[in-house]
C-alpha cells in the first residue's frame, strides 16, 4: 500500500510539475459540512478519491454535520491555515449563516472554489393537482393550509418572501437537509417544499412536480416552468457547493488546490463531473479565489436585504 | 404484484451480484462470519449480541467506509451477529448452568437438568432447532407486516400524531424495561436531555456545548452508547471478578450417558410449544422495549401451563428448553417492525442497525422506504426506481441468509463451543476495553471520544448498580433529536399553535395511553431485573 501511495505521489509530481510550488506536507483533512449520503457528501467523497488518484495527495474526508455547515465552519476557523484542513459546504454556510452567528464571519475563511450550483425548485406532490405557483397560491387563497418544508433559515426566509409577495400565509416545517425536506413532502407532513437538486429522481418518476424555479433561469427538468423573477419576486435562491479553508491560507496553496479541484470537476470522464451533471445540471460551476470571495460578499449583502424584507 | 416481485428480485440480486453484474461473495461471507461470531459471543457468559454489534460497528465502518457499497456487508455482519447470538446463549446455560445471555436464564431450568441426566447433546440440538425455528417465523412476520404497517402509518399519522407516538413508545419502554417505572422514566428523560447538546434545526448555532467546538453536532452517538452499554459492563465485570476470587465455583462435567438422538419424533413432540413460543416472542418483539427476557419467561410459562405434565418442568423436559429458546429468538426479527415502519428502535440490537444505516450510504428509513415506484427507464436520464426499497429487500435477503447459516452450520458449531464459557474475565475485559477505545477513537474523532466513552461508562455503571435499566436511557438518547424535529415541525406547521398536540384526537389518545401506562406501572410492586 505504501509503495502504491509513493508511486502515485511520484506520478502526481511528474504529471503536474507546474504546481510543484505548493505541496501538502501530509494528509489533507476534508471536512464535510453535511451528513453522509447527501449531495454535498457524495460530491466531496468522489472528489477526494479523484484528487488522491490524480495528485497523489492523501485526502481524508470526514463528516462534520450540523447547523447548515456551521458546525464544520466553526471547527475549520480554528484549524491551522496550512492548506491541509479544508471544508466542503455550500455558500449559505458562509454568506448567510454568518449574519446570524456570534462567532463566525465572512472574513474568517479563505475561499477556494465552487464546484456546482443548485437546481433550486419550489416543489409539490403530483397528487396535489397543482402545476404552477399560481395554482398553489389559488389553493392557499381558497383556504388550503400551506406547510412549506425547508432546511434552514435562509430558505425559510425565501418561502416567507414568496408568501408575502402573493399575500398568502404559509407555515414552515424545518427538515434536515434537502433530502429531509423531500421526505416531509412525500410523507404528507408538508404540501410545498424546497428542493436544491435531490428532487431529480422523484420529479422524473412523476411523484413530485416543479411549481417554479428559484434560480435565475428555468430548471433543466422543467424548461417551461417560470422562475420566481418571472412572477415579479426580485430574488433568486440558488446556492453553490464550495470549498474553503481557514483565514490566512497562502495564495499558492489556495490556487493549487482550486486548480486541482477544477481539473477533476471539469473533466467529463471524472466521477465527480458525472455526478454533478446528473444531479446539478447543466454542469459544474467553477468560481475560484478572489472572484469567489467577491461573489460571497455580494450575496451576503443580498441576504441582509432578504432578512430585512422578511422582518418588515 | 409483478412490481412487488420485481423489487424483491432486485433486492435479492443486490446481495449476490455487484452493480456490474459480477458475483460478489462479500455480503454472504459477512453474514456467515457474523453468525459464527454471534454464536461464539452468545456462548460466552457476560457477552451478548448487542455488545458485539456495538464493538463491531465502528470497526466495520473504518474497514468498509461509508459508501453505498459498504451498507450490505456491514448490515450483513450485524444481522449475522444478532441472529447467531440468540442461538449461542443456550450453550453455557445447558452445559454449565450459566446463562450466556440474560434471556437464556430460563433455558437453564430444564437444559441443565437434561445435561445432568447425560442428555447435553440432545438439549443443545433442541435449543438450536427451536431457536432457529422461532427466528425464522419472526422474520416471515416481519417481511409481511412491516411494509403494510409502514404505508398505513404514513397515511394515518401526521406530525403531532408521530410526536405523540414516540412519547408513547418511550413511556412504554420506561415502564416495562426495568425494575420500576419511575426510575425508567427518569433515566429516559436524562438520556433525552443529554442528546439535546449541539446544534439544532433552529439555525441559531449550537447550544449547551460549554464552548467546546467538538461538541457542535452533539455528543457523538457511538461513544455515548458504547460507554453506557459496553464500558459499564466492563466496570461491572471488574467488580465481579474481584468478588469471584473469594468464592470460586467449579463447573461440572457431565458424561453423555443418556439418549442424545434428535429426530422427527422429538420434533413432533416439541413443535406445538415451539409454535406457541414463536408467536409469543414475535408479539413481544414487535412492542418496543420489552425484550427477550420477558419473551422467554412468557414462552416457558405458557409451555408449562399447556403441558400435560407441568410438574415435570424443571427436571429436564425437552419442551422447557424448546419453549424458551423459540420465544427469545423470535424477538429478533419482529423487533425490526417498529424500526422499519417508524424508525423507533425497540432494543439494543435495533439501535445498532439504525446507527449503521444512519452512518453508511444514503439509504434512509422513512416514508419513502415502502413506496412501490413504477420501475421505468427514461431516455437520456436513466432508471427510475425506489432504491431504498430495493435495499430494504436486500436486507431481508441478508436475514434469510442468516437463517440459512443458523439452520445449517449453526447446530454443528454450537455443539463445539463448550470450551468458550471458561474464558477468564481477566483476559476478556482488557481486550474488550482496548477494542472499545480504539473503535471510538477512530469513529468519533480523537480523544474527546475517549473521555465521553468513560463518562458514559460511569453513568451506565451507576445505573446498573442502582438496578435501573439502561435501555430507556439509550433509547431516549437516540430518539430525542427525532422527537425534537417532529415537535418543532408540528408546532411550526400548525402556525405556532401551542396546543397542537392536544387538538388531534389520535395524538391525544396516544398521550393519554402513555400517562395511563406510567400510572399503572407505577402501582406495580418493584421487582429486580433478572
Amino acid at each position: 500500500m505504501k509503495i502504491l501511495v509513493s508511486i502515485l505521489m511520484l506520478l502526481g509530481l511528474v504529471v503536474s510539475p507546474a504546481q510543484a510550488d505548493w505541496q501538502p506536507k501530509g494528509p489533507i483533512k476534508l471536512w464535510i459540512g453535511f451528513g453522509a449520503g447527501g449531495g454535498t457528501d457524495t460530491q466531496a467523497r468522489a472528489l477526494a478519491e479523484e484528487l488522491e488518484a490524480r495528485r497523489g495527495w492523501r485526502i481524508i474526508p470526514e463528516n462534520k454535520a450540523g447547523g447548515g455547515g456551521t458546525v464544520m465552519a466553526a471547527a475549520l476557523k480554528e484549524a491551522p491555515a496550512d492548506g491541509q484542513t479544508i471544508g466542503f459546504a455550500i455558500n449559505t454556510t458562509f454568506d448567510f449563516a454568518t449574519l446570524k452567528s456570534s462567532n463566525l464571519s465572512l472574513d474568517d475563511f479563505t475561499y477556494i472554489t465552487t464546484t456546482a450550483g443548485s437546481q433550486m425548485a419550489v416543489l409539490a406532490r403530483a397528487d396535489s393537482g397543482w402545476k404552477t405557483l399560481d395554482d398553489m397560491v389559488a389553493a392557499a387563497k381558497g383556504g388550503t393550509k400551506i406547510v412549506w418544508a425547508d432546511w434552514g433559515a435562509q430558505v425559510e426566509a425565501a418561502a416567507e418572501i414568496v408568501a408575502k409577495h402573493f399575500g398568502i400565509k404559509v407555515n414552515h416545517l424545518r427538515a434536515k437537509g434537502g433530502k429531509g425536506s423531500l421526505n416531509a413532502l412525500v410523507a404528507r407532513d408538508a404540501n410545498v417544499g424546497w428542493g436544491g437538486g435531490v428532487q431529480r429522481g422523484l420529479v422524473a418518476a412523476g411523484e413530485l412536480v416543479i411549481l417554479a424555479s428559484a434560480e435565475d433561469k428555468p430548471l433543466v427538468q422543467a424548461p417551461k416552468t417560470k422562475t420566481l423573477r418571472d412572477y415579479g419576486i426580485d430574488y433568486s435562491f440558488g446556492f453553490q457547493f464550495m470549498l474553503a479553508g481557514p483565514k490566512g491560507m497562502s495564495t499558492e496553496a489556495r490556487d493549487t488546490i482550486a486548480k486541482a479541484i477544477a481539473e477533476v470537476v471539469l473533466d467529463p470522464t471524472s466521477k465527480t463531473h458525472k455526478f454533478v451533471v446528473k444531479q446539478y445540471p447543466p454542469g459544474p460551476v467553477v468560481v475560484a479565489g478572489d472572484a469567489l470571495a467577491a461573489q460571497l460578499a455580494a450575496t451576503l449583502k443580498a441576504n441582509r436585504r432578504l432578512l430585512e424584507a422578511v422582518s418588515k | 404484484m409483478d412490481l412487488v416481485l420485481e423489487y424483491v428480485v432486485r433486492g435479492a440480486h443486490g446481495v449476490f451480484f455487484s452493480a456490474a453484474g459480477d458475483f460478489i461473495w462479500l455480503p454472504i461471507a459477512m453474514v456467515f462470519i457474523g453468525v459464527l461470531l454471534g454464536i461464539v459471543i452468545g456462548a460466552v457468559p457476560g457477552l451478548n449480541g448487542p455488545f458485539a454489534m456495538a464493538l463491531s460497528l465502528p470497526i466495520l465502518i473504518s474497514t468498509f467506509g461509508v459508501s453505498n457499497a459498504a451498507l450490505l456487508p456491514i448490515l450483513g455482519f450485524l444481522i449475522g451477529v444478532m441472529k447467531g447470538a440468540t442461538v449461542g446463549g443456550a450453550v453455557p446455560a445447558i452445559l454449565f448452568n450459566t446463562p450466556g445471555t440474560p434471556d437464556a436464564y430460563l433455558t437453564t431450568l430444564d437444559g441443565y437438568p437434561m445435561a445432568k441426566n447425560g442428555q447435553a447433546m440432545k438439549a443443545l440440538k433442541i435449543a438450536h432447532f427451536s431457536s432457529a425455528a422461532g427466528d425464522t417465523f419472526s422474520d416471515i412476520v416481519l417481511f409481511l407486516t412491516a411494509p403494510v404497517l409502514a404505508v398505513f402509518i404514513e397515511r394515518i399519522l401526521d406530525l403531532p400524531e408521530k410526536s405523540a407516538l414516540i412519547i408513547l413508545s418511550l413511556s412504554f419502554m420506561a415502564a416495562v424495561s426495568g425494575s420500576s417505572a419511575i426510575k425508567g422514566l427518569i433515566v429516559g428523560v436524562l438520556g433525552m436531555l443529554l442528546a439535546l447538546m449541539g446544534s439544532t434545526l433552529s439555525g441559531n448555532g449550537p447550544r449547551m456545548t460549554f464552548g467546546i467546538i467538538a461538541l457542535g453536532n452533539g455528543l457523538p452517538v457511538t461513544s455515548a452508547v458504547l460507554g453506557v452499554l459496553v464500558i459499564s459492563e466492563v466496570f461491572m465485570g471488574i467488580e465481579q471478578s474481584a468478588r469471584d476470587r473469594l468464592s470460586r465455583v467449579a463447573a461440572l462435567e457431565n458424561p453423555l450417558s443418556g439418549d442424545n438422538s434428535f429426530g422427527l419424533k422429538d420434533i413432533r413432540a416439541i413443535m406445538p410449544r415451539v409454535c406457541t413460543s414463536a408467536v409469543i416472542g414475535t408479539i413481544v418483539g414487535a412492542l418496543p422495549g420489552i425484550g427477550t427476557t420477558l419473551a422467554a419467561t412468557l414462552g416457558y410459562e405458557s409451555a408449562r401451563r399447556l403441558s400435560k405434565h407441568p410438574q415435570k418442568f424443571g427436571t429436564g423436559v425437552p419442551e422447557g428448553v424448546a419453549a424458551t429458546e423459540a420465544a427469545n429468538s423470535a424477538v429478533s426479527g419482529a423487533n425490526l417492525i417498529p424500526v422499519l415502519s417508524l424508525g423507533i428502535p425497540g432494543n439494543f440490537a435495533a439501535v445498532f442497525l439504525i446507527l449503521a444505516v444512519e452512518s453508511v450510504g444514503d439509504f434512509t428509513l422513512g416514508p419513502s422506504l415502502f413506496r412501490f415506484t413504477e420501475i421505468k427507464n427514461v431516455e437520456g436520464y436513466g432508471m427510475i426506481i425506489n432504491k431504498d426499497l430495493v435495499t430494504c429487500f436486500s436486507i431481508f435477503t441478508l436475514m434469510v441468509l442468516g437463517n440459512v447459516f443458523n439452520w445449517t452450520i449453526g447446530s454443528w458449531f454450537l455443539r463445539s463451543l463448550g470450551v468458550l464459557a471458561r474464558i477468564p474475565k481477566s483476559v476478556m475485559l482488557p481486550v474488550v476495553l482496548l477494542i472499545t477505545f480504539t473503535a471510538v477513537y477512530a469513529q468519533d474523532g480523537g480523544f474527546v471520544a475517549i473521555w465521553i466513552v468513560l463518562v458514559f461508562g460511569t453513568v451506565g455503571y451507576v445505573l446498573r448498580k442502582l438496578n435501573v435499566s439502561i435501555l430507556p436511557f439509550v433509547i431516549g438518547f437516540i430518539l430525542s433529536p427525532k422527537l425534537e424535529e417532529l415537535v418543532r415541525g408540528a408546532y411550526s406547521a400548525s402556525g405556532g399553535d401551542s396546543f397542537f398536540m392536544l387538538k388531534s384526537p389520535l395524538a391525544l389518545a396516544f398521550l393519554m395511553i402513555a400517562v395511563a401506562i406510567m400510572v399503572l406501572a407505577g402501582r406495580r410492586k418493584p421487582h429486580r431485573v433478572p
